[in-house]
């Protein structure tokens, strides 16, 4: 089980302010953030995943972005939107990175990699893969390992539908073992897939349930 | 056209490569006596008029001056941000390899000012073959890189095929090593020219300041050659992290592997200038020593510079600039590993409070 806190949150782009507020919290579940383009969903994502400079302060289960950086990825897994990584590795060569990282065997991703129907493209250089491909690898990277909080942003764009129900499959697991999940789409969740506990939305550079 | 390549693509290049023509400059002015300045660059002119092979050397060195910022130029083109030139390929062929002309003109302006006074000096001294072999490769060159990327602008849709595209070795490449396949998959010919240049000046400054007792300092303004030479290749790397690493950001990486990463590679990046040090300085451990902290600091400073001055090229050309002043008095007087240690202290304490603020 994972919560989240965020506090005095300022991110500006310049002189452009794209969040800011008091506090939000979130607590075990699956959070559906909604906003239209532009509104700050990937920068509040890219915020918690420690990934862009930001005043105010973050926390995974009372342990502080600030405080111990280490500790506090090492409970959190993020795929992007638009995932992008070195052309010239093969995906078995990320899968491995990442492994390490998460210290974790490349065997245990060996299902993900069925599942996605990617068995046949890890061996093969980054740049020869398709945008699904490549959002597929993300996927697979982002669920290998066990993370106790996940941010997926867009996970569902250019995903094929069967795809889509894996990653649906992957999420239900995730949510029986207790992770928390914070989920970006501008596609609609399959209510019947996955139960959502809560919908927020981004306006104005605050957040606030829907 | 030609105004807008001029505030654009040759602003950048001389903005990225500040260190090299610092250097440059060092090396035809400072390296003579004021006294004797004049009557040495009149007779190098004069020799390279009349010696076909020295001028042979000279064109030489001009080709690979030219081909540094052809490349340059090639790769600005590839990027996001340079799309816009693009919209030239609606204008006259002719109008089209003119600028481009134009462009390199400027480009190449360091030399091509060289290349005039030499021309002068043929003229007055009649030395005709010269004067014909100038005018045949000047234009050549300059209209031969014109109609490249000409073509390059206007025929996109044609298939390239990449020089020297090395295939290497199927074996796995652990994370540490991906900057340095990057260099080699992507960039093979930037890194060839820069070693090429590395190599020129960090030899030219030995040659230069070579006395009858060896003296630390002159191989360590060498490592200073060498640290300026690379200034664009760390911030091409520097980009490239940027983009196709941002994810790393978001896994548990402690700081002091992240530095590690770096100075693992910095290390590699350096190391045929580590050697060729080792060699001149006759392997005595403590000027070893002091040579590789220095070369990794400076280098590692640099690169972190790049985060303060949020890739602003005329900044970047403006630290260079201090960077190579106080190196200098820190070599000149001395003290060139108190310095290297300092500056070791300041990245070290620099990158872990970008780590710490996300930047990293």
């Amino acid at each position: 089980m994972a919560e989240l806190n965020i506090e005095n949150l300022i991110k500006s782009y310049g002189s452009f302010t794209v969040l800011a507020f008091e506090r939000w919290a979130l607590k075990d579940g699956l959070y559906w953030i909604k906003g239209g383009n532009g509104t700050g969903k990937t920068t509040l994502f890219k915020v918690i995943a420690g990934q862009t400079p930001f005043d105010g302060g973050v926390s995974i289960n009372g342990i502080s972005l600030r405080r111990n950086p280490s500790l506090y990825r090492s409970l959190l897994s993020f795929a992007e939107a638009e995932p992008q990584y070195p052309p010239f590795i093969t995906g078995n060569e990320l899968l491995d990175f990442y492994c390490k990282v998460r210290k974790t065997t490349i065997k245990s991703a060996d299902e993900l990699i069925e599942q996605f129907k990617m068995g046949d493209f890890m061996n093969n250089k980054i740049n020869s893969y398709s945008s699904g491909m490549l959002k597929k690898l993300s996927l697979i990277c982002a669920f290998t390992g066990n993370t106790e909080f996940y941010l997926l942003d867009e996970p569902l764009i250019t995903i094929d539908t069967a795809s889509a129900q894996v990653l649906y499959q992957c999420i239900q697991s995730r949510r029986k073992e207790g992770a928390t999940f914070m989920i970006s789409t501008h596609q609609a969740l399959e209510h019947t897939a996955v139960h959502v506990d809560g919908i927020f939305e981004i306006n104005q550079q605050k957040i606030s349930p829907c | 056209m030609l105004s807008v390549y001029i505030k654009t693509l040759a602003r950048e290049f001389y903005a990225q490569h500040a260190g090299l023509f610092i250097f440059l400059f060092y090396m035809i002015f400072a390296a003579v006596e004021p006294g004797q300045m004049l009557s040495f660059h009149l007779s190098l002119l004069i020799g390279i008029s009349a010696s076909p092979v020295i001028l042979g050397i000279f064109l030489l060195l001009f080709t690979v001056y030219a081909l540094k910022g052809f490349l340059f130029i090639r790769q600005k083109l590839n990027q996001d941000i340079y799309q816009f030139i693009y919209i030239s390929n609606a204008a006259a062929r002719k109008t089209q390899i003119l600028n481009w002309f134009g462009l390199f003109m400027v480009i190449c302006l360091p030399m091509l000012i060289y290349a005039v006074m030499l021309f002068i000096t043929a003229v007055l001294h009649g030395n005709y073959i010269t004067i014909v072999a100038l005018c045949i490769y000047l234009s050549g060159i300059f209209f031969l890189m014109a109609r490249m990327t000409y073509q390059r602008i206007n025929y996109q849709f044609t298939s390239i095929k990449i020089p020297f595209d090395i295939e290497l070795p199927g074996i796995s490449k652990p994370y540490w090593t991906w900057p340095l396949y990057y260099l080699l998959k992507e960039q093979v010919i930037m890194l060839l020219i820069c070693k090429l240049l590395s190599f020129v000046f960090f030899k030219g400054i030995i040659w230069a300041f070579a006395g009858d007792t060896p003296d630390v300092r002159v191989y360590m303004i060498a490592i200073l050659a060498a640290i300026l030479s690379h200034t664009t290749l760390i911030a091409t790397v520097l980009r490239y992290e940027k983009v196709n690493l941002s994810f790393v950001n978001s896994l548990p990486l402690p700081g002091w592997k992240r530095l590690a990463h770096t100075v693992v590679f910095i290390v590699l990046l350096l190391l045929p200038e580590f050697v060729l040090y080792s060699f001149a300085s006759g392997f005595i451990p403590y000027i070893i020593i002091a040579g590789i902290v220095f070369g990794v600091s400076g280098l590692l400073l640099l690169r972190l510079s790049l985060y303060f001055l949020g890739d602003d090229m005329d900044r970047y050309l403006k630290f260079i600039f201090c960077f190579f002043v106080i190196s200098m008095t820190a070599i000149i007087f001395s003290q060139f590993f108190l310095f290297s240690l300092l500056m070791l202290f300041f990245v070290t304490a620099y990158h872990y409070y970008l780590f710490n603020r996300n930047m990293l």
